[in-house]
């Protein structure tokens, strides 16, 4: 069934983006189609669909050919440490001389490896330089699934054709990946595609694992998955939670966000006066914005509490947004509290 | 080098942070410029929503939760609501193609029951060692995440988790931080 969000490729549509640079004839190259930024799906064909690549990309193994663009980062565009995840996860396996068996690059947001099938003339080098092993392979221009097989295996199925495709697509952008197949495993297209994406998947898990806390010891793809529903569950009812004792806490909130907006500039502002900035209006006196800071001095909000002042809320939201251009640290100030609590003395 | 990617997940989270905070704040303010006495039920409505709108327009995104999310706030909620969305997100919602996705959610969620037992085709595109037990807890996942169920790809919806878990994280520490801003203090 079509789902809205994949689309099955089929047939021989290819759009020749890039030149190959190995010059040999190569009627059917299969090119690659870039994929639109804005569809980012992996699609049913038969190839493994990579995610969009960061710039960040491993790349090991692409050969110069290839331009390196980085498609925009479109699933993990601020989360720069997922991406640092990633890049971890990738397996590099640069074969030994014998080309037994590759395992297959998968890191999220990587750049896939391309491994260009080596003709087993040419044996010992690295992919790179690869150019005269397509001499002997058949392409088939329907399928667009490149696979590269092993040695042993496709100087056998060579003559069988459209068996074995070991297509090399220059492109600008990679969607496809090329996947070696391993030793002793089965090479048909079916079971490749398949692998792939366990691949991938298995690469997400890592991800995802690496995200939720205490799911690194966990082994099984049901507990792993088990602690994810559970912090993604906790994660939404903490939402709820704060939000309601916010709403608690005060009834209304009149911000004007002018003062906000005025502390772009990210500086700590809580010293400065008050009469500065626009007057916030302040619906309620049940607000006292106090910064809590409770291992240190706890007694002096004492006398402090239910006189709201317009500038130490200002000076809190301020202090506040300021704070959040440093994130590690959240609710536990330590010379803005003093400072703000000496502002706050001196205004009563 | 690593010093510089570390700073580079600082700055871009407090990127993210505080545009989180200023759409939630703009949202929060149209919803008081809209009603003059709310309950505090409405009230706590009114931060969830605006939180969600703000955590799901907030960085660039690929990912079909937000959308969904968006979608599901400006279907369900008020009129308040949906200008609230309107402006937050700062793209239109269309409210007729929600109700069509609402629909057909149902019906896909029915027969793709029917027809998963039918489905034993081991070299099905989404063919994966799965027992029943996780499959259960993918199409709990799919539950849980907005917009999941449309999802068929499972490798998109561990993305779309993974970018889930992501804002909400974030989405919870700034609320915590705010909340702790704004307290009152109880002794």
């Amino acid at each position: 069934m079509e789902e809205p969000e994949t689309r099955f490729r089929s047939g021989g549509v290819g759009l020749k983006q890039g030149e190959m640079g190995f010059g040999l004839g190569l009627d059917e190259i299969h090119c690659l189609i870039a994929v639109p930024p804005e569809t980012g799906n992996s699609s049913y064909s038969f190839t493994a669909l990579p995610e969009l690549p960061p710039s960040q990309a491993v790349e090991l193994l692409v050969k110069e050919d290839f331009t390196n663009e980085p498609i925009a980062t479109q699933f993990f565009p601020t989360n720069a440490s997922l991406i640092d995840h990633a890049a971890k996860f990738s397996v590099f396996a640069p074969t030994d001389t014998s080309m037994e068996s590759t395992t297959i690059m998968s890191a999220l947001g990587s750049r896939k490896a391309e491994m260009v099938k080596q003709e087993p003339l040419d044996s010992n080098s690295w992919p790179n330089s690869s150019s005269p092993a397509f001499s002997n392979q058949s392409l088939n221009p329907t399928k667009r699934k490149h696979r590269d097989k092993q040695l042993k295996e496709s100087n056998k199925k060579n003559k069988k054709p459209g068996a074995n495709e070991a297509v090399v697509s220059s492109d600008e952008k990679l969607p496809y990946v090329h996947v070696r197949a391993r030793r002793g495993q089965a090479t048909d297209s079916h079971s490749l595609a398949e692998r792939a994406r366990r691949e991938k998947i298995n690469a997400r898990m890592k991800l995802l694992q690496n995200l939720v806390p205490g799911c690194n010891k966990i082994s099984g793809t049901a507990l792993v998955l088990d602690e994810i529903i559970n912090h993604v569950q906790s994660l939404q009812r903490q939402v709820e939670f704060l939000s309601m004792s916010l709403a608690s806490v005060d009834t209304r909130v009149d911000f004007n966000l002018d003062c906000l907006l005025a502390t772009e500039s990210g500086t700590s502002i809580e010293n400065s006066n008050p009469g500065l900035f626009v007057t916030p209006i302040w619906h309620d006196n049940q607000m006292s914005f106090i910064r809590q800071h409770q291992h240190q001095q706890p007694l002096q909000f004492d006398h402090v509490q239910h006189q709201p002042s317009w500038g130490r809320e200002e000076d809190a939201v301020e202090n506040f947004v300021a704070t959040e251009n440093s994130p590690s640290s959240y609710g536990s100030p330590s010379n803005s509290a003093s400072r703000h609590l000496s502002h706050l003395k001196m205004e009563l | 080098m690593s010093m510089l990617r570390n700073e580079r997940m600082r700055s871009n989270s407090a990127m993210k942070r505080r545009e989180f905070f200023i759409k939630w704040m703009k949202g929060l303010g149209i919803y008081t410029n809209f009603k003059k006495n709310m309950t505090i039920l409405y009230w706590k409505n009114a931060i969830k929503s605006s939180a969600d709108v703000a955590i799901a327009s907030t960085g660039t995104s690929s990912t079909n939760w937000n959308r969904a999310l968006m979608m599901a706030i400006a279907r369900n909620g008020d009129r308040a609501a949906k200008i609230m969305v309107k402006i937050v997100s700062g793209q239109k919602v269309q409210s007729r193609k929600a109700n069509t996705i609402i629909f057909s959610k149902k019906i896909l969620r029915k027969s793709r029951l029917r027809f998963a037992k039918k489905e034993v085709a081991r070299y099905s595109s989404s063919y994966r060692y799965n027992s029943v037990a996780i499959e259960r807890r993918i199409s709990m996942l799919k539950r849980i995440i907005p917009g999941g169920e449309m999802i068929v790809n499972e490798v998109r919806l561990m993305e779309e988790t993974l970018d889930y878990i992501a804002s909400l994280q974030v989405q919870v520490d700034v609320m915590r931080s705010f909340v702790d801003l704004v307290e009152v203090d109880k002794f």
